[in-house]
């Protein structure tokens, strides 16, 4: 009896918070609704206009985008980081405190920061690359159909780096020793060592690290409502961006509700998808912000 | 009690993170008592012309500055040491210049403070210059 | 051995660029809400010129940090505790067996698949017939309880021998006590974990507050920043200076407690 009462308040706020939205968005993806007066059934016509609505696919196109273009380049760079902490080098520690700075900083922050350093007039990246010589005139960076995509998302991956640093460097230090110190008797050099060895054991971390990725970029909103909103027109909106733009700006709850039935059945496969190919490895999975 | 003792305990496994938030807290309360302590909020300075010497019964125009406007000004003149004088100002940041009859206009001079009510002596007298 | 000392200087070098890459936004940052030189002269200089503490000043003054920072403050603190509390009471039930223990195990575990993004239309509905829109417990409501700390705890109390729980019975102490005077003590890093991971979610929340708050004095420090951009152009110093109040507590944060907020992460995200 007492079990049910030490399980209740977490299980009151899962109830209201996760459950019954789940439940109440299949709902609300089949009615018509602009928050006043009655909602109507509809069904699939939501989803049905979302179909033909360019703008979603736009953003589901910049959401695949994000993850594709963000997270490899990230995970490979945190890779060569964590290898390189990883060894017994002087000051590892700040070099490790230094990466990881950039994770726990608030995003509306860094999305401040950032949209001012990649400003056309007074921005520090255009001014260095002018004065480096790489161009002659200012780039709009988070003005251009271009650029502003690929922008935020190094941006992103400025402050993940640090995180998926950790997840490695974690994972790194479960190899034992005598693996290394066996290969090395064998005359092994350290390519030989890299791909046989910390490859392979780090399969689950690199694992981790890309779950990570999906939920980061399918999730990230505050960096692109406060640095683009979405804009240039929408080359920079995602997903969870245009869901909050339609219900919350233009009132329209019934395809806002499609859309994150959507993106949570899209999350869903590819987690499950990915849990299959790497041999059923993580069974629940780390969401953060 | 208990809490207490945990409160303590923890305190102690963090001796310099807890001095590093104990000074900070000092330092902090320091200063709030310090603003408190010196809220005359008096603004006074000199206005003399360019060989240095002080011009009496000069208007000053005080006009205090927010961040996206400019209020409309209070005035004070000089006495006879060329010396003005402005009471109760709870400002941060101002325009202030003087004028005289037979004196050239001069530009505003802007000055910010550190807290609304400091007790402030201009650094510099205002300048004016006779006019030809 | 030249070889060696040339791999360590190319390692060193690597290591060097990205830090000085990472941390020069922050320093540049810094810098402009010191001096606001790099707002509107070109060339930028790299040390501060005349720094002043003016831009600082005036966020103090116009806008209302203090009541913003108390927002934020109260509603982490409210989290934290919440959190503490629910996730050590779940995770001590999920000790015993019981029938349907399977299945509540299975269930939180398939709630953490379930991102916040995902429920914010129905949470802020919920939120509005509640009547909590512009609360502090509306804000608090929703992250009082987090499924990875509650896993966090279970395998903090796992480690802990089964004897102590039995000696305790048997001395006929009540659950509360065993668990609160008993399992916590034992499990101080969870504890940092939960602590580290929920206050860091809680103050950097932006969505939410964004989306339930509508008074300007219910705002939290996220919300806050976001606010000033949209209002004062981001070539304002002041802006700077917002910015550097508002992350700098969490930076202080981190460089106090690195060591506890790593490992906090790393078992957050291994043990999901």
């Amino acid at each position: 009896m007492l079990i049910a009462l030490f399980l209740a308040p977490s299980l009151v706020v899962f109830t209201i918070y996760r459950i019954i939205p789940i439940v109440w968005n299949l709902v609300l993806s089949f009615q018509r609704w602009k928050l006043i007066g009655i909602p109507r059934f509809v069904g699939f016509s939501n989803y049905l206009s979302l179909s033909q609505d360019p703008v979603f696919w736009e953003s589901f196109r910049n959401t695949l985008s994000y993850f594709f273009g963000g997270t490899p380049i990230a995970i490979g760079a945190a890779l060569v980081l964590s290898l390189l902490v990883n060894k017994p080098l002087k000051g590892r520690n700040l070099y490790r405190a230094l990466i990881f700075l950039p994770y726990p900083i608030t995003p509306v922050a860094i999305a401040i920061i950032w949209k001012w350093l990649y400003d056309e007039k007074v921005g520090l990246i255009n001014f260095a690359l002018r004065s480096l010589g790489i161009t002659r005139e200012s780039i709009g960076f988070l003005s251009s159909f271009t650029w502003a995509l690929p922008s935020v998302i190094f941006t992103t991956i400025w402050q993940s780096l640090g995180y998926y640093v950790i997840l490695l460097l974690a994972g790194l230090q479960t190899i034992p020793d005598e693996l290394y110190e066996a290969a090395e008797m064998d005359g092994a050099s350290s390519m030989r060592k890299l791909q046989w060895i910390t490859l392979p054991l780090l399969k689950p971390s690199l694992f981790l690290c890309f779950i990570v990725g999906i939920i980061n970029s399918f999730t990230t909103f505050d960096v692109i409502y406060v640095m683009t909103n979405g804009g240039p027109g929408n080359a920079t909106e995602i997903l969870v961006t245009y869901i909050y733009k339609k219900a919350f700006t233009f009132n329209e709850i019934g395809p806002a509700a499609a859309m994150t039935v959507i993106l949570f059945l899209f999350l869903l496969l590819i987690t499950m998808v990915s849990n299959k190919v790497s041999g059923g490895e993580a069974g629940g999975v780390h969401y953060y912000e | 009690m208990k809490l207490y003792k945990y409160f303590l305990e923890i305190i102690r496994h963090n001796v310099a993170n807890s001095i590093l938030i104990i000074l900070l807290i000092t330092t902090l309360f320091g200063w709030l008592l310090y603003v408190e302590l010196n809220t005359d909020g008096i603004i006074t300075g000199r206005v003399v012309d360019e060989k240095g010497t002080p011009i009496p019964e000069a208007r000053v125009l005080i006009r205090e500055k927010t961040l996206n406007l400019i209020k409309p000004p209070m005035v004070t003149e000089t006495n006879q040491e060329g010396i003005f004088v402005f009471k109760d100002m709870k400002i941060i940041e101002f325009l202030i210049n003087a004028q005289k009859e037979g004196y050239e206009a001069e530009e505003d001079v802007r000055y910010h403070l550190y807290f609304k009510g400091q007790h402030f002596t201009l650094p510099k007298p205002l300048i004016l210059k006779k006019s030809p | 051995m030249n070889r060696k000392a040339i791999f360590r200087i190319i390692d060193h070098g690597i290591l060097i660029l990205v830090s000085i890459l990472i941390t020069i936004p922050i320093y540049w940052v810094l810098k402009t809400s010191l001096t606001g030189e790099n707002l509107f002269n070109y060339p930028p200089s790299l040390i501060p010129k005349d720094p002043h503490i003016y831009y600082f000043v005036d966020v103090y003054y116009w806008i209302p940090f203090l009541r913003f920072f108390f927002n934020s403050v109260f509603v982490s603190f409210v989290v934290v505790v919440a959190n503490l509390f629910f996730n050590s009471m779940a995770a001590y039930a999920l000790r015993y067996s019981f029938p349907g223990k399977r299945l509540v195990i299975l269930l939180y575990l398939s709630m953490m698949m379930i991102p916040f993004q995902t429920t914010i239309i129905p949470a802020f509905l919920l939120t509005k017939y509640m009547g909590l829109l512009n609360s502090y417990l509306g804000l608090a409501f929703p992250l009082s309880s987090t499924i990875i700390n509650i896993f966090v705890f279970k395998a903090a109390f796992d480690s802990i021998p089964g004897s102590l729980f039995d000696a305790a019975v048997m001395d006929g102490m009540k659950e509360q006590t065993i668990l609160f005077k008993i399992y916590l003590p034992l499990a101080k890093p969870a504890i940092a974990t939960n602590i580290i991971l929920t206050f860091v979610w809680s103050w950097n929340n932006f969505i939410w507050p964004l989306i339930i708050i509508s008074e300007k004095e219910m705002q939290t420090l996220p919300l806050g920043l976001s606010t000033f951009l949209s209002y004062f152009e981001n070539t304002s110093g002041q802006m700077y200076a917002f910015v550097i109040m508002v992350i700098a507590p969490i930076i202080l944060v981190f460089f106090m407690n690195q060591r506890r907020f790593i490992s906090g992460i790393i078992s957050g995200a291994i043990k999901g």
